[in-house]
């Protein structure tokens, strides 16, 4: 079963020249995805980020039942890189890793504890559900990403790789932290300069309704073109992006 | 740890794929509250406290051919109250022997299958062992006879296959009772052993409790007996210094590690003329194991305290039990702050001295935080001992520790696991046995990776006793017949065995449920991740002890039958296992324990034999006394069901209204 969808996210525009920093969030709540043996969980995204926005940092918020987390992979797979957050913990402490159940945990470079630590059986006390919560250290480093295109389709699948447990995949949230160009303002058809074309484009829809988003209504996006589109264009006069 | 120092076993161990045999298990570190310090739990027991009580008198029956080729022995004993005698003959040859018993007044009773036998005797025919093995024995019930001296006269076509042909068991309802004990040791050092005589009047001598006192008496006759399995005399090696009470003491030395016995035998006459005959047969677990405790480093990492502790001198086994206790200051002085123990494993100095090495016990500083003691602290009953047979080979009283007072200060809000199991990816790796699953060991198909229950037999069993359709898949059935194991080795195995176990709860009869409690204190398994109101239920186990763990390899042997000796199922043995069994272990068990139906004015038992050995009530093997485990749950005693089939009343485990309650309450 996979669950797919798409977001755009549009980045704060950089006021100055050189990269801007950004991030962009998307969640598929209400999942309800089936995890087990030979049934993988996954959820696909696909982010619409400014172009050239490269990837500095991503943190994946996982909320899932299970009832032996030990048979669980999750991995994120992002234009052929694949990252693992959560491989058959506790593996190599137990031959069936860890058995306790659930997760409600953020997975992220910068946290401090490891599943490994909280995966701990706590007899004679009730084991605690979730046993995975909190900021969690990744079974490898979702610095993984950094530097590649943030844009496009993210894959995070959760396999099951034991028979006789089963779980549901309920959320998964994926945060993207990246680094983008800034917008060469005033640029209308994207040539790389702000010249007498940017300004033919302009003078030829003017006063038209060019609706919200058009790349020539640089000014106030209010969907006309009008003398704030023209005043930015000539504002920006001979400048090389 | 530091470079030049070699670790026996590596301390990680790699992944280990799902459903393959396991090679190791991982340890934990365990550790008990101050109550469990105080109230005694994680004391080493007192070994005059642990001894074995017997109402009965053992006999060798050696036969010696005469001139005319007749082959004759004859034994002389008392019987105590003649109005309840009852005697035994035990041995593969009795259907071929005459026999009779012959009374100081000249009066003989012809004993024996092929004769009409006096009005005043008995015949039962059965047989004696545990589980699977049983021998025929012969029992006589003899009423109103002499209370003078008895003796049987037997004569057969054949003897002397061996040093001993047979044994004569003798008992009746005189409340004198022999107490023996003999503390383990170590070759070369002196092993003190004690027997007395006491009345049992008032009770029978409890395991745990003091010493019976002895009674007076004249002394007829007297036995001390050492020797190992095989039944070597070591006699020349002791100085039994007998007393005006009827009492046999004395130090004994012996040059082979192994298993040794004690036998004892004492004939009195009692301040009111009664005359009785009493043995009793004591195992001496013989270790050569030995090192000084020249030094002890603490080292707090984080969370964990580590205490490191520098051996000289030392041979020591592959891994062994070490405890120690830390006490601290409070405000009214002294007091425990924990229990710390565990299964430890030496690690060389791989370059200096071949004698030195280094083993080390770990502890949650929130011990110390919990307690709020502060220093100077002090490690108290350090002691090292041998795994299977827990003879202490090290041991310090008290040994100063400079831990730094900053811990005392830790907030903690109570009692956590990892404070009294550790971590389970801190533990050191044991190596166990490689075999089978149990599911592939047995032909049963149980689930890989599944949450299992597994049936667990007990000591020299021939196979899984459990029926098992009366248990809900997925179950996985253990399997090591016809083997007497210690608690530790038999728990690796149960550990071994459970690999196609993700989780599993216990079902256990007799010493599996001992070994079953062994795995889950000292080492991780499936055991700790189960889930259910019932970790470990038990039926028929000796938590402390059974006095037939000497007798019956002693009668066994003559018939070239049964597993041995075993002596964690001694009383001895199972107070000292369970002196490292701290109590949240135990409150994982639900024991069960039966006895045979107890009908009004009829001689009752399960096994006509066992019952020679053991305080009523008794289920053939393990008496209720000896079936508790203090600290664990009761779940109640039931009669009408033996230890095992081929006794009086039906086996213990085919009970199919409790097997239908443990399967409904089994963790899994």
């Amino acid at each position: 079963m996979k669950t797919s969808m798409m977001m755009s996210v549009m980045a704060a525009l950089g006021v100055a020249s050189g990269a801007d920093a950004g991030s962009a969030q998307m969640c598929v709540m209400d999942a309800e995805q089936s995890i087990a043996q030979g049934a993988d969980g996954e959820v696909v995204m696909s982010f619409v980020l400014p172009e050239g926005a490269t990837v500095t940092g991503v943190v994946v918020d996982i909320d899932l039942d299970h009832t032996w987390l030990g048979d669980l992979v999750i991995q994120v797979e992002h234009d052929g890189t694949v990252v693992k957050i959560l491989d058959r913990v506790n593996l190599g402490f137990f031959p069936y890793g860890c058995g306790g159940r659930d997760i409600d945990a953020s997975f992220r470079d910068d946290a401090t504890v490891s599943p490994v630590d909280l995966c701990v059986p706590s007899k004679p006390d009730p084991q605690p559900e979730p046993m995975l919560v909190g900021d969690l250290i990744p079974a490898q480093a979702l610095a993984g990403f950094d530097g590649l295109d943030a844009g496009g389709q993210w894959t995070i699948t959760v396999a099951d790789l034991a028979a006789n447990d089963s779980g549901t995949l309920h959320t998964v949230c994926l945060t993207i932290e990246y680094d983008a160009p800034s917008p060469c303002v005033g640029d209308v058809n994207g040539s790389g300069g702000v010249d007498v074309d940017d300004l033919n484009a302009l003078l030829s829809a003017w006063g038209t309704d060019v609706g919200v988003g058009s790349p020539l209504d640089v000014a106030n996006d209010d969907g006309v073109i009008d003398v704030d589109d023209l005043n930015v264009v000539l504002g920006a006069w001979g400048t090389a992006c | 740890m530091i470079g030049r120092w070699l670790a026996v076993c590596a301390l990680v161990v790699g992944s280990v794929a799902a459903g393959s045999h396991a090679q190791t298990l991982m340890t934990k570190s365990i550790a008990a509250p101050p109550s469990d310090v105080l109230s005694g739990v994680v004391r080493r027991p007192v070994a005059s406290t642990t001894g074995v009580s017997s109402r009965c008198a053992r006999y060798p029956i050696e036969l010696e051919r005469g001139a005319d080729g007749v082959w004759r022995a004859s034994v002389g004993f008392y019987v105590g109250d003649p109005a309840t005698a009852r005697l035994m003959i035990v041995s593969p040859e009795e259907g071929a022997w005459e026999a009779r018993v012959r009374f100081a007044d000249g009066d003989v009773i012809v004993l024996g299958d092929g004769v009409e036998l006096d009005a005043r005797v008995k015949r039962h025919h059965g047989q004696y062992g545990i589980e699977g093995v049983f021998d025929p024995a012969t029992m006589y019930e003899i009423e109103g006879a002499s209370r003078e001296k008895w003796t049987l006269e037997v004569s057969a076509a054949r003897g002397g296959a061996g040093d001993i042909d047979g044994y004569l068991l003798v008992t009746s309802d005189d409340p004198v009772a022999m107490y023996a004990f003999a503390a383990g040791g170590r070759v070369g050092e002196p092993i003190e052993f004690y027997a007395c005589l006491y009345d049992t009047t008032d009770g029978v001598h409890v395991p745990g409790e003091a010493m019976p006192v002895a009674i007076e008496g004249r002394l007829l006759g007297e036995m001390t007996r050492f020797g190992t399995g095989d039944a070597v005399d070591v006699a020349s090696r002791f100085d039994p210094a007998v007393g005006e009470r009827r009492e046999v003491s004395g130090v004994l030395v012996v040059d082979t590690p192994g298993v040794h016995r004690f036998e004892a035998r004492i004939e009195a006459e009692l301040a009111d003329g009664r005359r009785v005959s009493r043995s009793a047969t004591v195992l001496i677990p013989v270790v050569d194991a030995r090192a000084e405790i020249a030094s002890v480093t603490p080292r707090v990492e984080g969370d964990v305290v580590e205490f490191e502790f520098a051996l000289g001198g030392a041979e020591l086994p592959g891994h062994f039990r070490a405890g120690a206790e830390l006490w601290g200051r409070g405000e009214r002085g002294d007091v425990p702050i924990a229990w710390i123990g565990g299964m430890v494993t030496p690690e060389w100095d791989e370059n200096g001295d071949p004698g030195a090495a280094r083993v080390s016990l770990e502890m949650d500083a929130d011990w110390i935080g919990l307690a709020g003691a502060q220093g100077p602290y002090e490690l108290r009953n350090v002691r090292f001992e041998d795994p299977d047979f827990y003879v202490v080979f090290a041991e310090r009283g008290r040994m100063d520790v400079a831990i730094a007072p900053a811990l005392s200060a830790r907030e903690v809000g109570g009692i956590s696991t990892e404070m009294l199991t550790g971590r389970m990816n801190a533990g050191r790796a044991i190596d166990v046995p490689s075999v089978a699953p149990a599911s592939s060991a047995n032909g049963v198909e149980s689930a890989v990776s599944a949450h299992n229950i597994m049936l667990i037999h007990g000591y020299c069993a021939g196979g899984n006793p459990w029926p098992t359709g009366q248990f809900s898949s997925p179950i996985d059935i253990f399997s090591d017949p016809n083997q007497s194991r210690s608690n530790d080795a038999f728990a690796q195995l149960i550990g071994a065995q459970s690999q196609d176990s993700k989780s599993f709860g216990v079902i256990a009869h007799s010493q599996g449920g001992l070994a079953s409690l062994q795995l889950y204190t000292f080492y991780w398994s499936g055991l700790d991740w189960a889930r259910g109101p019932r970790l470990i239920q038990s039926v028929g186990s000796p938590y402390q002890g059974t006095a037939l763990a000497g007798e019956l390899a002693v009668l066994g042997s003559i018939f070239g039958t049964g597993c041995g000796e075993n002596t964690d199922l001694t009383y001895a043995g199972s107070a000292a296992w369970l002196s490292f069994v701290p109590t949240w272990a135990r409150q994982q068990v639900y024991y069960h324990t039966t006895s045979f139906l107890d009908e009004p004015f009829v001689y009752d038992y399960c096994n006509f034999l066992s019952d020679f050995f053991l305080t009523d009530p008794d289920d053939g093997v393990v008496e209720m006394v000896a079936g508790q485990l203090p600290g664990a749950n009761n779940m109640g005693h039931k009669a009408g069901w033996c230890h095992t089939t081929g006794m009086q009343d039906p086996a213990q485990y085919t009970d199919t209204v409790r097997n239908a309650t443990m399967n409904a309450n089994a963790a899994r």
